[in-house]
C-alpha cells in the first residue's frame, strides 16, 4: 500500500512535470494571478479612497471577485469576427499562455539536482531566451485581429520589446559574472544571509525590475494596452474566454520573470538551506513556498504602482530606456565584473 | 468706441454693396442683396476680417424669406477683433439659394451645411453639401422651419390616456 | 439594418483552402450542453454574471456626470464588481445615460452589437425613460426603441445612488430569473428579443 501511495506521489512530483503544470508552472501561476489582480484592484481602491470589489464575498473582503470574472469570461459568447484571420486569432493566445510558462521549466527551486527538470549548468541562458518568445505571438495577435487599434497595439509592444529585452538580459547578466556561472543554482548559493545581489548590485536590480515593468506592460509603462488611446490594444477584438487568457497570459509573464528575478536578486530559497538528504517537504515545497512568497511580494510591489503612476508615453518610455536604464544596466553589469575580478562573492 | 472703428472699417470696404445698417451691442450688421454677397465678403475679408464665426438664419414665414447671416470677425487684427460685424442676406423662402462663401472664408464650410440641413438653403458652390448633425430623412423636412410642427405639451383634461409604453 | 445581420456574420465555418479550427458553432454548443445541461451550472454562472457587470464606456448626455460619480470614492459602485471597461468586446452591461439622439441611437445600436451575449441595459435618466425635457424634440430616439432594456431608473439626473440601486436591482433579475445562464443555454434571449429600430438610423453611416 505504501509503495502505491509513494509511486503516486512520485509521478506527480516529478520534477519535469510538476515545474511546468503545478508550481511553480501554471496552477501556481493562475493562483497567484488571480491573487494579484485582486490585490491589484483592491490596493487602487484603497489609494482611492473607496472599497473595491466587496459585495461578492463580504465576509473573504471580495476575494472571489476574480473567480466571478473568470466564470463570466469563460462563458460569455466567443466572437470571431468575419474579418480576422481565424486560426492565428485563436492560436496566439493559447501560444502566449503555454510559451509564458514554459521557461519555469529551466528555473531551480531547489539546490537538491532531483528536483531540477533540466540540466541546470546554463539554466540562466536557457530561462533569458524562452522569456523573449511570448511577445512575437502578442504581436501575432494584435496582426490576426485586423483591426487598427490591435495593430496600433502590437506596433507599440514592438516597440517596447526592443527597449527591454536588451535592458533585461545585461542586468540578469550582472548576476552571472561574480559567480563566473550560468547555473542558477549556484547563484543562489552565492547569495548566503544578507549577501543578496539586490543589496550588492542594486543598479542591476532596478534596471531588471524596471524592465519587467516594461515587458509585461505594468504601469507606468502600460503603453501597448493604454486604454485611453488604443482601445485595449492588441486584445481588441477579443472577447470571452480568448481574452481571459490573452490577460492571464501577459500577468503569467510578469509573475514567471518575478520568479527569476527572485532567483537571480533576492536569494532565491535562500533563508532556507535543504541539505542534500532532505525529503520532499523539506527539501522541495519548503523552498518551493519561500520563492512563490518572494515572487509575489515582487508582484504586489509592481501591482502597487498601478495605483500611483500615471503612464508614459511610448516615446517618453523608449526614450527613458534607451538612455537612462541601459546605461544603468550596464553599470551594474560593470559592477558584476569588478566584484567577479576582486572575487568579493 | 471700439465699434466705431470696427463699424468705419467695415462701411468703407462695403461702400455702394450694402442697402441697410442694423446695429446691436458690440455688433453690426450690413444687409447686402444675394447678388452681390461674395463681392461684398471679398471687400471684407481684404479690409481684414479673415473668419467667420457663425452662420445662422432666421425663417420668416409671414414676409415670405429666409434671412441668412454671417458672422466675422477678426483674429489677426486686434483693433477689428473688438467687434463683430454682420452680413445679413434675404432669400426668397420658396427657393433659398445662394452663393457659399465657404470659399473666402474657409470655417464658414460645416455651418453652412448646419444652415443647409436646419432650413434648406442650397448653397450653390460649397465643396461638399451633406446633412452634419442629423439622419438624410430628417434632414430633408428642415426642422428649423416655423412650418415644422412638433409634438406640443397638453394639459391634462382628466382620465386615463393611453401612452405608448416601453416593452 | 446592416448591423442587424452580424450574429450570422460572426462565426461561420471556415473557408476552403484555409487552416482548419474546427466548427467553432458546434464545439461551443457541445460544450454548453454538457456544462450547462448535464453538470447543472447554471447557478455558478448567474453568480458570476451578476457579480461582474462591467459596463461599457458610452456616454450619450449629462447623466454621464452621474455616471462617473458613481464609481468615485464616495459612491463606489466597484464594490458590486462593476469596473467600467472601454473596449465593448469584454464588457456585458452598457448604461444609456440619458438623451440619444438619433445618430447616436446608431452608435448604440453597434456597440450593443459588438458585446458578447448576455448582456444587459440600464436606461438612466428621464431623457432615456421617454424623452424627458426632449420629449417633443425632432431629433431623438428612446433607447428602448434600439436596445433591450432591463431596468429603467427615472430622474434628471438620477442620483448615484439610483444607478448603484439599478446595477443591485439587475443583479438580483439575473440570479432570481437566471437570466444569463437560461440566455447561454438557448443561444438567445427568448424574454426580451432586440428591437428593430423604426427608422433606419444608420444610413449616414453608408454616407
Ligand atoms: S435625464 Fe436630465 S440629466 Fe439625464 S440626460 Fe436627460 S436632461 Fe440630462
Amino acid at each position: 500500500m505504501a509503495g502505491v501511495v509513494d509511486t503516486i506521489i512520485s509521478w506527480i512530483f516529478w520534477p519535469p512535470l510538476f515545474q511546468l503544470v503545478i508550481a511553480p508552472g501554471l496552477v501556481a501561476a493562475l493562483a497567484i494571478v488571480i491573487f494579484i489582480l485582486w490585490f491589484e484592484r483592491k490596493t487602487a481602491a484603497r489609494v482611492q479612497m473607496r472599497v473595491g470589489p466587496y459585495n461578492v464575498s463580504p465576509r473573504l473582503g471580495g476575494a472571489l471577485q476574480l473567480i466571478a470574472d473568470l466564470i463570466r469570461y469563460s462563458f460569455q459568447e466567443p466572437i470571431i469576427p468575419k474579418t480576422v484571420d481565424t486560426a492565428a486569432f485563436i492560436l496566439a493566445p493559447l501560444a502566449m499562455l503555454v510559451i509564458s510558462v514554459v521557461p519555469t521549466a529551466a528555473i531551480p527551486v531547489s539546490p537538491l539536482p532531483w528536483t531540477w527538470p533540466i540540466p541546470m549548468e546554463h539554466s540562466l541562458l536557457v530561462a533569458l531566451a524562452l522569456t523573449t518568445l511570448s511577445p512575437v505571438f502578442l504581436v501575432a495577435a494584435g496582426w490576426a485581429s485586423n483591426n487598427k487599434f490591435s495593430v496600433i497595439g502590437s506596433t507599440r509592444e514592438a516597440f517596447m520589446v526592443t527597449a527591454y529585452e536588451l535592458v533585461f538580459i545585461i542586468s540578469l547578466l550582472a548576476v552571472a559574472a561574480p559567480v563566473h556561472s550560468y547555473n542558477l543554482v549556484e547563484i543562489v548559493e552565492a547569495q548566503a544571509g544578507w549577501r543578496m545581489f539586490a543589496i550588492l548590485n542594486p543598479l542591476a536590480f532596478l534596471a531588471a525590475f524596471i524592465a519587467i515593468l516594461m515587458s509585461t506592460s505594468g504601469f507606468p509603462f502600460e503603453i501597448p494596452e493604454s486604454e485611453h488611446e488604443v482601445v485595449a490594444g492588441p486584445f481588441t477584438e477579443y472577447s470571452g474566454l480568448l481574452y481571459g487568457i490573452d490577460m492571464g497570459a501577459a500577468y503569467i509573464k510578469r509573475y514567471v520573470m518575478s520568479v527569476l528575478l527572485t532567483i537571480a536578486f533576492l536569494g532565491g530559497w535562500k533563508p532556507l538551506d535543504p541539505q542534500p538528504g532532505a525529503g520532499l517537504l523539506a527539501g522541495y515545497i519548503a523552498p518551493l513556498v519561500v520563492v512563490l512568497v518572494k515572487a509575489t511580494i515582487v508582484m504586489a510591489v509592481m501591482s502597487f504602482f498601478r495605483a500611483v503612476y500615471g503612464r508614459y508615453r511610448l516615446d517618453q518610455a523608449v526614450d527613458l530606456a534607451w538612455r537612462v536604464i541601459l546605461p544603468m544596466a550596464l553599470a551594474g553589469y560593470a559592477l558584476g565584473l569588478i566584484y567577479g575580478y576582486l572575487g568579493v562573492i | 468706441m471700439s465699434l466705431d472703428a470696427v463699424r468705419s472699417r467695415a462701411e468703407e470696404a462695403l461702400r455702394g454693396v450694402y442697402t441697410g445698417v442694423e446695429e446691436g451691442k458690440g455688433f453690426v450688421a450690413f444687409r447686402v442683396p444675394a447678388e452681390r454677397v461674395v463681392e461684398a465678403a471679398e471687400a471684407l475679408k481684404s479690409a481684414g476680417f479673415d473668419h467667420v464665426k457663425s452662420v445662422t438664419a432666421v425663417d420668416r414665414p409671414k414676409e415670405g424669406v429666409i434671412e441668412v447671416t454671417y458672422h466675422v470677425s477678426s483674429y489677426s487684427d486686434p483693433e477689428l477683433a473688438r467687434g463683430i460685424v454682420g452680413i445679413t442676406v434675404s432669400l426668397p423662402r420658396d427657393n433659398p439659394r445662394m452663393p457659399s462663401l465657404s470659399r473666402i472664408w474657409v470655417s464658414a464650410e460645416f455651418q453652412e451645411r448646419e444652415v443647409f440641413e436646419f432650413f434648406g438653403v442650397v448653397f450653390e458652390g460649397h465643396p461638399d453639401l451633406r446633412p452634419i448633425l442629423l439622419i438624410p430623412p430628417l434632414a430633408e423636412k428642415h426642422p428649423l422651419r416655423k412650418d415644422f410642427i412638433v409634438k406640443e405639451e397638453q394639459v391634462y383634461k382628466g382620465g386615463i390616456t393611453k401612452l405608448e409604453q416601453p416593452p | 439594418m446592416s448591423t442587424l445581420r452580424s450574429r450570422e456574420a460572426r462565426a461561420g465555418p471556415p473557408e476552403e483552402g484555409r487552416l482548419y479550427v474546427g466548427n467553432l458553432d458546434a464545439a461551443a454548443r457541445r460544450a454548453r450542453e454538457l456544462l450547462l445541461g448535464k453538470m447543472k451550472l447554471g447557478k455558478l454562472v448567474d453568480w458570476g454574471t451578476a457579480f461582474s457587470l462591467w459596463p461599457v464606456h458610452f456616454t450619450t448626455s449629462c447623466c454621464g456626470c452621474e455616471f462617473a460619480a458613481t464609481w468615485s470614492p464616495r459612491f463606489d459602485a466597484e464594490r458590486y464588481g462593476a469596473l467600467p471597461w472601454l473596449s465593448p468586446r469584454q464588457t456585458n452591461l452598457i448604461v444609456i445615460e440619458g438623451t440619444v439622439t438619433k445618430k447616436m441611437g446608431c452608435a448604440l445600436r453597434l456597440v450593443w452589437e459588438q458585446m458578447p451575449h448576455p448582456k444587459f441595459a440600464i436606461a438612466m435618466g428621464a431623457c432615456a425613460l421617454d424623452g424627458g425635457i426632449f420629449y417633443n424634440s425632432y431629433n431623438i430616439v428612446r433607447p428602448w426603441e434600439v436596445v433591450p432594456v432591463d431596468v429603467f431608473i427615472p430622474g434628471c439626473p438620477p442620483r448615484p445612488e439610483a444607478l448603484a440601486r439599478a446595477i443591485v436591482e439587475l443583479q438580483r433579475l439575473i440570479r432570481e430569473k437566471g437570466v444569463a445562464s437560461k440566455w447561454i443555454e438557448e443561444g438567445e434571449r427568448e424574454d426580451k428579443p432586440a428591437p428593430i429600430p423604426k427608422e433606419d438610423l444608420c444610413s449616414w453611416w453608408r454616407g
